[in-house]
């Protein structure tokens, strides 16, 4: 086999074995960014969802059941659908906090406060009499607005954080990769030549 | 042994408050008494509002009065909406009148599971409402 042959098998290799390992990595960030974005995303849902509930709950359109009727938002079900988003809130974030560390997003603190103080808002009148008040729905929409403005700060500010980092290791990975060519082109050629002393 | 209801009662009506047991006189300062009561185990999985927490508080004042601290016990719970803490405090103080600047001591929340741990800082918030409307 002559050195040029054996150079352009061994380029070709290499070559094919970084982009593999590129496309693999890219296309792993992807996947993971996504679904990431798309937990914070249904964070925020649920915050909402929670808020209409809160609002529901406090503005006290509570209605009786009626015979042959769907049973209307009486206050029963209402306070099962504020329990049921105040948990799915709890849930996603206890998810969110665990895949950002596990991503090396770090941990959000800074959601602990504005949690609590939306869910307390949320239930703090639960199980009341009366707990109409439409004082205590203003509450748990402006308190509901910051956590939901706080989850898309915190995922803006980390998938700015990861594309600097991805770009910077892909830099990394192209230079060592470009290092690695000429290594074993170098290597190929004086491998070439000895065969060729030794003919 | 632990006081019955009707001694906290007495103890209330006298104005003398919920204190914790001296260890002064038998032979065990510093020692600190700890109860423990789990809410799910012992008292509901899902507690309501504010008649729920005068319901618990028959459990809990009998366990204050023979102890230092308690710490209430959440695992297990589905939920605990905040009006539940928020009256739990607000009676121990205004009713069984425990100290407020000593409230957070006296009653501890714990958990094992991450998504009960915002309830631990929302009882600290309530304490901590209890104690500064005291100094007020």
């Amino acid at each position: 086999m002559t050195p040029l042959l054996l150079q352009l098998v061994f380029s070709g290799l290499i070559a094919a074995t970084v982009s593999f390992l590129l496309n693999r990595h890219d296309e792993r960030r992807r996947t993971a960014r996504d679904y990431i974005t798309k937990l914070f995303d249904g964070a925020r849902d649920d915050v909402s969802a929670a808020m209409d509930a809160g609002v529901a709950y406090y503005t006290g359109t509570y209605q009786p059941l009626q015979k042959g009727k769907p049973p209307p938002d009486n206050v029963l079900l209402l306070e099962a659908r504020l329990l049921l988003r105040e948990r799915n809130i709890r849930a996603a974030i206890v998810v969110l906090n665990r895949i950002s560390a596990s991503d090396g997003g770090g941990a959000l603190d800074s959601l602990v406060p504005l949690e609590r103080d939306f869910l307390a808002a949320l239930t703090e009148h639960y199980g009341e009499e009366n707990p109409a008040d439409p004082e205590r729905a203003r509450s748990v929409v402006l308190l509901g607005a910051p956590l939901r403005q706080e989850l898309a700060q915190l995922r803006q500010d980390q998938l700015r954080t990861k594309s600097l980092t991805a770009a910077v290791g892909r830099g990394v990975l192209l230079m060592i990769a470009m290092l690695l060519l000429m290594a074993l082109s170098f290597a190929t050629g004086l491998f070439a030549s000895l065969l060729l002393d030794a003919d | 042994m632990h006081p019955s209801a009707s001694d906290i009662v007495n103890l209330t009506g006298t104005n003398q408050g919920l204190e914790a047991p001296s260890p002064e006189g038998d032979g065990q300062e510093g020692f600190v008494s700890e109860g423990r009561l789990s809410i799910a185990t012992e008292f509901s999985v899902l507690p309501g509002g504010a008649e729920s927490a005068r319901e618990f508080l028959k459990q809990l004042v009998p366990l204050m009065a023979g102890n230092d601290r308690v710490v209430i016990d959440l695992d297990g719970v589905a939920a605990l909406p905040a009006s539940f803490l928020r009256h739990l405090f607000h009676a121990l103080v205004t009713e069984h009148r425990v100290d407020p600047a000593k409230l957070a001591d006296r009653v501890k929340l714990e958990t094992t599971d991450p998504e009960l741990e915002i309830y631990i800082s929302m009882a600290d918030k309530y304490a901590r409402q209890e104690a500064e409307l005291a100094a007020a």
